[in-house]
């Protein structure tokens, strides 16, 4: 031994590890008994075991390294698996080492059971559309329990040209290529059969208007409009249909009645779609909503997206409505890499792919993790300043051509007994931020329709508040919608923000 | 501290402290003091407790009563502790005016009750040379082991390992075998007890919504199929757990389960196989006085058999209503004796016309095992319908899947005929695998196998935070 080198000792000692019946053959007599020969079999068992872990460990570690996914964890599993393998390999004897390779493949199976399980009892949506089937249950409807990419399917396999509904905030940073130029869409693709969302039980679809807006066909050319409403989802009726669509509503009193509202927009993608379609509109009165739980969220989005601020400046304009041709070009290949890319997902390889990859169970641990040791995240400061802002600009924007605005401020049904996750301490907070928002819409030049007082806040009278809103996060029902828009007409008259006879510029 | 988890860390807990002390008297002190911790982590406060004090306080003074004068005071004491625990248990027929009117905690009673019992009528046969002390009879009905749900030990048996210093050592093999069956039973009770109660709640539910009928036979023959795997996993893994915190402690308790669901009928079942000390309990101190009374009061061979069938209705009657207080369990009771006894007459008939020596050939027969293990699962999956639900849930169940009930249940005939005829194969090819392979690869396999469990069983718990179902059997 003194004669040979260090390397020739490793050599000897990892072939001694791999294949010890060769050695056997070499330095002892061949093994004569059955236990031994179990256990030479048992030996290179777990050799075999432990490299493999030590190779797969490392394959593991260069992939995650070169797929830039080398969270601390993963970096710190592969150190564990590789040093206590190698640790065994070459530092202890037969029992430890087979006891350490069954060991490791126990946690092997364990863990791809856990990753099994992951994917059958912890389906993100499944606490929420248990809600939603016992509430489309005790409404008498029967749940379509299918995803939107399901029905996509469904209806373009029968030839009908359908499409997801567009939300302008998730392409806040990356916006659409047109041509040489980045494009931030306001509106989906023009006169698209949508398949929206299902809060009901059953898909509410809508064909848009021709810039891609939820209005009636052929809404644009009717100029001067009587009233724009823009906002969020709420803008845009979701989840109700057309009958009740707050468009609809509100058209039994200002029949030109226009939506530029779109799911996810905060204050600066409103402004932007005041900015970009309503000069071609101008409607006497915009409505602006202002949703109480979502809005200071979305807004906190579009801060960091340079090209929703660039709103704030009167001379910016992307120019969309004379680009309506090419935005539907654009967003049709959005939707359609979109679709591929959920269809690949769904796909048995790609399944195959997660599931070896141990993603569930990575994203378990990671939730595990990050809610123990990564400081608590604040609600974010509603940035008033900018909203204010934003307000101002808008009502400017109306003023050039004589129209008004009111901030609608539309509540979220978790203020009311009987909505979901109610509680007195969350309504007296929200009550808070709906102060901030009244004062400063007033201050803004901006009218105040307030509908907060518009459903039954206690009482017995709260009981009937299940016809207005879902037991569980949600938009309002159809007759919420009704409530809203009676409230606010009845608001509009009162306050005199609609004038027949205004004169517009 | 009943949940499956909290218990098997007391468990460790225990054994850590008890091995931490090395005299016997320490080590008896550890285990009171286990006892009384694990009790008063029931209670919510001392009003709580004083219903169950009461009774073992009351139960230990009758059963010293008993061992003085064996003759005169054993019937009154016996109802006396028996209506006590009817009243304290509230059952439905305890007029709720006589009710105790506050919030008191009864975790464990039917269990105390059992092993009570079993001192006083053994007591007063005079089987107990020496006196019980206090403590013993404490440890003994209020162990923290076998508090909540079992297994019920004979006082003989429990007496052997009372003394620390009769206690086995705890060798290293020991201490490996008690860990493996804790975490089988972790595994059991917070992996597939729970994968089965959230697979039948969603067949459940599908089985329950508004829609064709036909898209209802599947989820709700599921939905009925899995309850009784729930339960086996839920009851059955608490036992494991039980089991493997008495075996650190150097405690050999009396095992529960042997395999139910391979059971070829219905006496086999429940005499056997399921609940088994339970079984055992009622067979000793209710089956056998009532069949030798019986048979002594009117003794006539011919009609020996028509006793037996009463006897066992009688004794399988009682397991049913021991379940719940509500009219549910009466007619859970009334259908298991039923049960039993059809199954009874059918063995007294059926070995008349063919005899003993062709009855015998015909309980060989391959077939008609099957055939018998698919019936007797299919008529412990039709019972258990009224141990999981109440009658408004019996109906509308009944109502939503009405037009195909008969389908149903010859699917949960068929199916369970020929699933667990296969699993019955592949089990005992693993049993001869087992014995012709070497101890080194067996060992390996189950050390793969608990690792594997252990890892799930963490996993679900903490990674998934999905808690482990309640256990059933603690409401006993």
């Amino acid at each position: 031994v003194d004669d040979l080198r260090r390397s020739d000792i490793l050599f000897i000692r990892l072939n001694n590890c791999l294949f010890p019946q060769y050695l056997y053959r070499m330095t002892l007599p061949v093994p004569s008994s059955s236990r031994e020969i179990v256990y030479t079999a048992a030996q290179t068992a777990a050799n075999v075991i432990l490299v493999a872990i030590v190779l797969a460990a490392a394959a593991l570690g260069a992939y995650s390294w070169m797929h830039a996914q080398s969270h601390l964890l993963l970096r710190l599993a592969v150190v564990l698996i590789v040093s206590a393998s190698v640790g065994l390999l070459f530092r202890f004897g037969l029992v430890v080492r087979v006891l350490g390779a069954s060991v490791f493949l126990g946690l092997g199976l364990g863990v791809y059971t856990v990753e099994g399980l992951s994917i059958a009892l912890t389906d993100p949506d499944r606490p929420a559309l248990h809600a939603m089937e016992e509430a489309a249950k005790k409404d008498g409807i029967i749940f379509d329990d299918r995803t939107r990419l399901e029905v996509l399917a469904e209806l373009r396999s029968r030839g009908v040209a359908a499409w997801p509904p567009f939300y302008p905030y998730l392409l806040l940073n990356s916006p659409l290529r047109i041509g040489d130029e980045e494009v931030l869409p306001l509106g989906s693709l023009g006169n698209a059969r949508t398949v929206c969302c299902n809060e009901s039980g059953r898909y509410v679809t809508y064909t848009t208007d021709e810039h891609g807006f939820r209005n009636p066909p052929n809404s644009w050319p009717n100029i001067p409009a009587d009233v724009a409403i823009a906002g969020a989802s709420s803008a845009a009726s979701e989840c109700v249909g057309d009958s009740d669509s707050l468009v609809t509503l509100l058209r039994a009193r200002y029949p030109r009645t226009i939506s530029v509202g779109a799911g996810g927009n905060g204050p600066l993608l409103e402004l932007a779609s005041i900015r970009e379609y309503l000069p071609a509109a101008k409607p006497k009165l915009i409505l602006w909503l202002f949703g109480e739980v979502h809005t200071p969220e979305y807004l906190e989005g579009e801060a960091n997206s340079p090209l929703a601020l660039r709103y704030l400046d009167p001379a910016f304009l992307q120019g969309l409505l004379s680009k309506q041709k090419q935005i539907d070009r654009a967003v049709a290949s959005y939707f359609d890499q979109g679709i591929k890319a959920g269809e690949a997902v769904r796909r048995p390889a790609h399944r195959a792919g997660e599931f070896v990859e141990l993603t569930e169970t990575r994203m378990l641990m990671y939730y595990f993790v990050s809610a123990r040791f990564t400081p608590h995240k604040q609600q974010p400061e509603f940035d008033t300043g900018l909203y204010e802002r934003a307000l101002r600009e808008g009502v400017k924007t109306a003023g050039q051509w004589g129209g008004a605005v009111a901030v609608v401020f539309w509540p979220d049904s978790s203020r009311y007994p009987g909505g979901p996750g109610y509680s007195p301490e969350n309504t007296l907070r929200l009550n808070s931020v709906r102060d901030t928002i009244l004062k400063i819409a007033a201050k803004s030049g901006a009218a105040v329709i307030d509908l907060s007082h518009s459903f039954p806040e206690a009482g017995d009278a709260a009981l009937s508040n299940v016809r207005f809103f879902y037991p569980f996060p949600a938009h309002f029902k159809p007759a919420g919608y009704r409530v809203a828009a009676d409230e606010i007409t009845a608001a509009v008259s009162r306050l005199g923000l609609y004038k027949e006879s205004a004169e517009i510029k | 501290m009943s949940e499956p988890l909290p218990f098997a860390g007391l468990g460790l807990l225990v054994a850590a402290v008890y091995y931490s002390v090395k005299s016997p008297a320490w080590r008896r002190g550890v285990l009171l003091l286990a006892n009384v911790a694990f009790l008063t982590t029931f209670f919510p406060g001392w009003r709580t407790s004083l219903p169950l004090a009461a009774f073992l306080i009351g139960s230990y003074a009758g059963l010293c009563v008993i061992r003085q004068y064996p003759r005169a005071s054993f019937l009154p004491v016996l109802s006396a502790t028996l209506t006590v625990f009817v009243w304290l248990k509230k059952y439905a027929f305890v007029p709720a005016g006589i009710r105790l009117h506050f919030v008191y905690v009864t975790v464990g009673l039917s269990y105390i009750l059992f092993r009570v019992l079993h001192l006083m009528i053994d007591a007063a046969a005079g089987s107990f040379a020496k006196r019980i002390s206090a403590v013993s009879f404490f440890n003994y009905t209020a162990g923290f082991t076998t508090l909540v749900s079992g297994p019920i030990q004979q006082f003989g048996d429990w007496l052997k390992t009372e003394n620390p210093a009769a206690r086995p050592p705890l060798t290293r093999a020991r201490a490996w075998e008690a860990l493996a069956r804790m975490i089988q039973g972790l595994f059991k009770t917070n992996v597939l007890a729970l994968l089965f109660s959230t697979i039948q709640s969603r067949m459940l539910d599908a089985a329950l919504t508004p829609g064709p009928v036909n898209q209802k036979i599947f989820p709700g023959a599921l939905a009925l199929v899995l309850y009784p795997f729930f339960i086996y996993c839920n009851f059955s893994g608490y036992i494991d757990i039980v089991i493997g915190i008495g075996e650190l402690l150097g405690m050999t308790l009396p095992e529960n389960f042997d395999r139910p669901f391979s059971s070829d009928n219905i006496m086999d079942f429940w005499g056997s196989r399921w609940h088994i000390t339970l079984s055992h309990w009622l067979r000793a101190y209710v089956y056998n006085p009532l069949l030798v009374g019986l048979m002594r009061r009117f003794p006539s061979q011919s009609v020996e058999p028509i006793w037996a069938v009463l006897a066992f209705f009688i004794t399988f009657f009682l397991i049913g209503v021991w379940h719940g207080q509500t009219t549910e369990f009466i007619f859970y009771g009334f259908l298991l004796g039923l049960g039993v006894s059809v199954n009874k007459i059918f063995q007294i008939v059926i070995t008349k016309r063919l005899g003993r020596k062709r009855y015998g050939a015909l309980c060989k027969n391959g077939l008609y095992i099957a055939l018998s293990r698919g019936l007797t699962f299919s008529w412990v999956t039709f019972t258990t319908i009224w141990f999981w639900a109440d009658w408004q849930q019996i109906r509308n169940l009944t109502s939503a899947l009405a037009p195909r009930l008969v389908p149903i249940w010859i699917l949960i005939f068929v199916v369970s005929t020929i699933a667990l005829a296969l699993w019955e194969a592949v089990y005992q090819a693993a049993e001869t695998m087992a014995v012709n392979t070497p101890p080194v690869c067996s060992r390996c396999l189950k050390v793969v196998l608990v690792s594997a469990a252990l890892t799930i069983t963490i996993s679900v718990g903490i990674l998934m935070n999905q808690p482990a179902p309640d256990i059933v059997y603690k409401a006993f």
